[in-house]
């Protein structure tokens, strides 16, 4: 199975306010968000980065998507160095649900906005559109502008908007959080076909029942500190109930049992 | 009430619990009108000192000894005894700026005066030269003394001398100088308001929504989001300002009116590539300085608090203008950030714009546009500032 992502020994420091210190009760200006972490992903499978809120998961796929910048490691996405950003980001999408997009637009304008920076030629850009309006059904609400939408048809043409390009690899950061129940269904059931169409979904979450619901490999990330990574089957297997939250807090507990 | 108490605590908490609001709520205004008045002062007292300073040339044809008396005690004024013949050139002088006032006697003015014979004395001026206007008041205070002072303790009834005053004054210039009182300001005005409500959503509009890093995912280099941004911000600012110079332009017949000015307005292709060339770079620096605190700021509020000093600054510094007289500028307040294109426009609008000044206003704008989109760009692609919480 082909890698698609390979992350070896990803850190990440950030320097902290004096508010920041305050708030984190510390009295360094820095903060290791990311600390020595490696694993990769396959070619046709769903990876799930599981961790609490402030672990370093978002950190690290912003390194992936090429936001920000390592301080130390290699990333590489589909044999190509993230520092290569442009040829990068032809191959991935980065997507949050926080995404609210321009109101006074209409959907059909923000495809073809987003579609213009990828430089793709007017048939692609039409059949992308076609392909992703239909799956999200968004085709009734194309040119109705996006302060008129219900919330949830403004979240699926939030996440359509970072498909455009067809990505090989896509990044969900947290993607069913806060998102309507139908909307975060139909996301899911996507996320599937991506997969089986053999691409990369790499979703960032602290929900442990889409975890195991929805991927096949799982990476628990605990205080910016990679402590397990394996096969969601694996993981499961190693409690008695093959309940992954029960394997989580296990692992929470001894790792943050002196904290 | 203690509901009430409740209220009214959050809503003082919002303020007094964050050292930004404290800045802009409470201490800003304050700090503002101390600057204005400030300033303000300042500029009032140079123009004071630079007509106090001059010393006025009062030119006399057919000196009576009556009122060489008066002026011979009068300080800081140069009395020059003229013919008749050369009246004609000095009232060239007055109408061009270059003498101040001239005041023609009667001939035999004292003789005429003791025998009732209703002498007269005109005094020529142009009441559009700051200089020539103090000028003509000092004479009317010497006539004045003149009259009251010397003539009537003779025991001379003053009313048989018929005093007359001629404004000469270019009248193209004379509308020239209401333009220049009103457009500049309102030009500044519109292009920051323009350059604000735009820049400050700009980035951190897109910050907020979390639509900047949507674009960022795509192939587009950071530098080129940053150009874009300005590009279009100090477009729609120059949008705004033309909006304003129209609406100047057609409401004219009514500042004329207004101001008691005749004359046409006739600005020159250079005047207007000149106009051009400096509503550009105010455009420009105003999009970029919008665009600065738009990516400082977290979200468009915070964006339009760092944004709203700037925009005061502006529109102040257009109503300082108001004051200075054009040849009274000191070369290097065209060096003066935003207040320099004011002082530009002033120029145009007067009819006094000369290249070297021109050329210091743009020539150091495109210094300071360029410094601000560095720094913007630095700015923009620190991870600190785009992706704070």
């Amino acid at each position: 199975m082909e890698k698609t992502l390979i992350i070896e020994n990803l850190t990440k420091t950030f320097k902290l306010s004096k508010k920041q210190m305050r708030l984190d009760k510390t009295t360094s200006n820095l903060k290791v968000a990311v600390n020595d972490i490696s694993f990769y992903t396959n070619g046709g499978e769903i990876f799930g980065l599981l961790g609490p809120n402030g672990a370093g998961k978002t950190t690290t796929l912003r390194c992936v998507a090429t936001l920000i910048k390592p301080d130390k490691g290699d990333i590489t996405v589909k044999g190509i160095n993230v520092k290569e950003e442009v040829s990068v980001k032809k191959k991935i999408a980065f997507l949050t649900n926080e995404l609210k997009l321009d109101e006074q637009f209409t959907p059909n304008y923000l495809f073809n906005y987003f579609s213009y920076f990828h430089n793709l030629d007017l048939e692609t850009i039409e059949r992308r559109k076609k392909e992703l309006f239909e799956r999200f059904g968004i085709n009734q609400f194309a040119e109705v502008k996006i302060g008129e939408l219900s919330t949830g048809m403004k979240q699926k043409v939030s996440i359509v908007m970072s498909l455009v390009h067809d990505p090989e690899i896509i990044i969900f950061d947290e993607p069913t959080n806060g998102l309507d129940v139908v909307v975060a269904r139909t996301v899911t059931d996507y996320l599937k076909e991506l997969r089986d169409k053999g691409k990369t979904v790499i979703i960032s979450t602290h929900i442990m029942g889409l975890v195991q619901k929805i991927c096949d490999r799982v990476g628990i990330i605990i205080e910016g500190r990679l402590v397990l990574c394996d096969t969601v089957e694996n993981v499961c297997n190693m409690s008695p109930n093959k309940d992954i939250e029960d394997v989580f807090f296990d692992i929470y507990s001894r790792e943050m049992g002196d904290k | 009430m203690r509901n009430i108490y409740g209220i009214v605590k959050k809503e003082l908490d919002k303020i007094f619990k964050f050292p930004r609001m404290i800045f802009s709520t409470l201490v800003l205004p304050g700090l503002l009108i101390f600057l204005i008045y400030a300033i303000m002062g300042q500029s009032f007292t140079e123009q004071t000192n630079i007509i106090e300073e001059h010393k006025t040339i009062i030119n006399v044809v057919n000196m009576p000894a009556s009122y060489q008396m008066i002026v011979n005690d009068f300080e800081n004024i140069e009395v020059r005894i003229v013919d008749e013949e050369n009246i004609e050139d000095i009232k060239a002088e007055i109408y061009d700026g270059d003498n101040d006032v001239l005041v023609v006697f009667d001939h035999d003015f004292d003789q005429k005066t003791l025998n009732k014979e209703k002498p007269k004395v005109q005094v020529v001026y142009n009441p559009t030269d700051n200089r020539s206007s103090s000028g003509y008041a000092i004479v009317s205070v010497t006539l004045n003394v003149q009259k009251e002072g010397f003539l009537q303790v003779m025991g001379i009834n003053t009313n048989i001398i018929d005093n007359l005053s001629e404004p000469v004054y270019d009248e193209k210039k004379a509308t020239g100088s209401v333009l220049a009182m009103l457009l500049p300001m309102f030009i500044m005005m519109f292009i920051f308001a323009g350059g604000m409500s735009i820049g400050t959503d700009a980035i951190a509009g897109e910050k907020e929504r979390g639509t900047l890093a949507t674009l960022l995912m795509t192939p587009i280099k950071k530098n080129e989001i940053v150009l874009g941004k300005v590009i279009s911000t100090a477009f729609i600012a120059i949008l705004s300002a033309l909006s304003s110079f129209i609406g100047v332009l057609a409401s004219l017949p009514f500042a004329k009116s207004m101001f008691d000015v005749g004359g046409t307005v006739s600005y020159t292709i250079n005047d207007y590539l000149m106009l051009f060339g400096i509503l550009i770079v105010v455009a420009l620096f105003s999009a970029s300085l919008m665009l600065l605190a738009s990516t400082i700021g977290k979200s468009t509020k915070e964006a339009t608090m760092y944004a709203m000093p700037v925009y005061i600054l502006a529109i102040f510094s257009s109503t300082f203008s108001m004051f200075n007289e054009v040849k009274d500028t000191s070369i290097y307040m065209y060096l003066i950030p935003i207040y320099n294109c004011t002082l530009g426009l002033k120029a145009i609008f007067a009819f006094e714009a000369e290249l070297l000044p021109f050329l210091l206003v743009i020539g150091s704008s495109i210094i300071y546009i360029v410094g601000t989109i560095l720094i913007l760009l630095r700015m923009f692609k620190s991870e600190r500032v785009l992706f704070a919480k």
